[in-house]
């Protein structure tokens, strides 16, 4: 049994530090904050929404409520990637799951766009990546799909269960079942043996 | 009305933003009194943002200034704490300080990697300007090739009749370029010898750390004491070097996947970390760990002379406990970006 206190990663001191700094209106923190995370904010919300200058607005959008608000992100529930994630995550999905960002889509493969990460979060990206994958694929077929097409295609549990002609409840469970597994097979280090 | 039971039901899909907006009212109603589900609720946040993480793209580079104007509109910034910045130009100006008082017949002597003093000074013309010009900002643009020791070759040959006042001139001209760029709160940089990019903290501190080791190697070259920075520029350097050591460990082939090292830097400036030995999904951390593999307690002057390759492993005084095999491998990799 995986103790979910301990799957959330601490929090640096370099994230408190920061944080203070962003209170203090200290642009230079802005930018370090940036720096780190951008690459991870904007290929999420691109992978989502499928369209570069709207993962571009919601990029700015994430990290302009950091600045404007430095103070909501709270150290004692999670790490900064977390945080700015979910954030980034949410707009995301919000619009995608208006009509008009739909259409973008169409886009999507007419304009990817190709660019280095920085070097930490490459290095890091590129395992967790790996092993992401790799704990995904242990996944039964049937959890794999609800949570990519939730995750990913922005869908509402409901929508998943119209797309896979599944029980509600069914799809509910495929999704906290399936993220449990993933949390638990990369807490222990080697995805597969999670649980 | 849904019941707790049927609310937890729910954590999965909240936690990949699948929920309508009723549901996301009563899943963090229930947050707010569960404990527990928060817990679970987070784990999964972190889950879901690690599945987000495998797609990580950098943006156009034009973002970040519209950014930072728009971050400039809603909200007045406020100068001050830039502890990089800080570091930068204290270590630039002691050593221009110190070459500026070098004697002639100082400039033959040998440093501790080969080059004679003079051509230390020119190795750091050929650095400084490799990096403004990553930055945007060239200043030597007839220097072509980036990789360190051609550069280096090119420009000793180029300044060979020249008096040395003049490579220290070149030196200094870029890092002005530097600093300028750098107090603008502007960007990465792009180092196109080596293929990857770093933050704006990261090369200053990088940069300082290379001219306090240069400037060491003067110092001792002629027999002076060595000069050992403030404590909060050690710190600066202590902290990127250790956080560094995953990379470093990879870079050189020493990883150990799933374990993990406590490194107590002692004395002024230093501080704990705990570090994993592998680069992951687990980063470096501030403090100890009881759980860590191995502690070690050494100098924080000497983990830096380790850094920055001027102290060898074996030489190096430290204490350990758990498992003392593994502080080879963190010795031997913690040099690994000596260079940059």
């Amino acid at each position: 049994m995986v103790d979910p206190a301990a799957a959330v990663a601490p929090t640096s001191e370099w994230e408190r530090a920061v944080r203070e700094r962003l209170v203090g209106g200290d642009e230079h923190a802005l930018c370090e904050c940036y720096d780190q995370y951008s690459s991870f904010v904007y290929g999420l919300a691109f992978r989502v929404i499928g369209d570069t200058r709207a993962a571009e607005d919601v990029t700015q959008d994430v990290f302009l409520h950091l600045w404007e608000r430095p103070e909501a992100f709270d150290p004692g529930r999670g790490v900064l990637r977390t945080w700015l994630g979910t954030l980034a995550h949410r707009r995301a999905v919000d619009l995608v799951r208006r009509e008009e960002a739909r259409r973008r889509r169409a886009a999507r493969d007419a304009a990817q766009p190709t660019c280095t990460p920085d070097v930490e979060e490459m290095a890091f990206a590129l395992v967790a990546a790996e092993r992401v994958r790799a704990a995904l694929a242990t996944l039964p077929a049937e959890q794999r799909e609800a949570i990519d097409l939730a995750y990913f295609g922005g869908k509402t549990y409901r929508e998943v269960a119209v797309a896979l002609g599944i029980p509600e409840g069914t799809a509910k469970s495929r999704l906290r079942l399936g993220l449990r597994r993933i949390a638990g097979a990369l807490e222990a280090g080697r995805p597969g043996e999670g649980r | 009305m849904m019941d707790d039971t049927a609310t937890r039901e729910l954590l999965g899909a909240y936690a990949l933003d699948a929920c309508d907006d009723d549901e996301v009212g009563a899943v963090e109603a229930l947050l707010a009194r569960d404990p527990e589900a928060r817990r679970e609720a987070d784990e999964l946040r972190n889950a879901a943002a690690l599945l987000g993480a495998t797609h990580a793209v950098l943006p156009s580079p034009g973002l970040r200034d519209a950014l930072l104007s728009r971050a400039r509109r809603v909200r007045p910034t406020a100068a001050g704490g830039d502890p990089a910045l800080a570091l930068y130009e204290f270590q630039t100006d002691r050593f221009e300080a110190l070459v500026g008082g070098l004697q002639a017949e100082d400039l033959g002597v040998e440093t501790y990697n080969g080059l004679t003093i003079r051509e230390l000074v020119v190795h750091m013309a050929a650095m400084e300007s490799a990096f403004a010009a990553s930055a945007g900002v060239p200043t030597l643009p007839e220097l072509t090739t980036f990789d360190i020791e051609a550069r280096t070759r090119q420009l000793v040959e180029q300044m060979r009749d020249r008096p040395v006042s003049e490579a220290r001139d070149l030196w200094r001209h870029s890092v002005d370029a530097l600093r300028a760029w750098a107090a603008e709160g502007s960007g990465r940089l792009e180092l196109p010898g080596v293929g990857f990019s770093m933050s704006r903290h990261s090369a200053l501190a990088a940069r300082a750390f290379e001219t306090w080791t240069h400037d060491d190697d003067i110092r001792r070259a002629l027999g002076r004491p060595l000069v050992v920075p403030p404590p909060e520029h050690l710190h600066v350097m202590a902290e990127m070097s250790t956080r560094s050591l995953p990379l470093a460990l990879a870079f050189k082939g020493r990883t150990h996947e799933g374990k993990k090292a406590t490194l107590e830097l002692t004395g002024d400036g230093g501080g704990t970390w705990t570090v994993p030995l592998d680069i992951g999904v687990d980063r470096p951390v501030d403090g100890a760990d009881p759980a860590a593999d191995v502690h070690v307690r050494l100098d924080v002057v000497e983990w830096c002379r380790l850094a920055s390759e001027r102290l060898e492993p074996a030489a190096v005084v430290f204490e350990a406990s758990g498992d003392v095999t593994l502080v080879e491998d963190l010795f031997v990799a913690a040099p690994a970006f000596a260079t940059l």
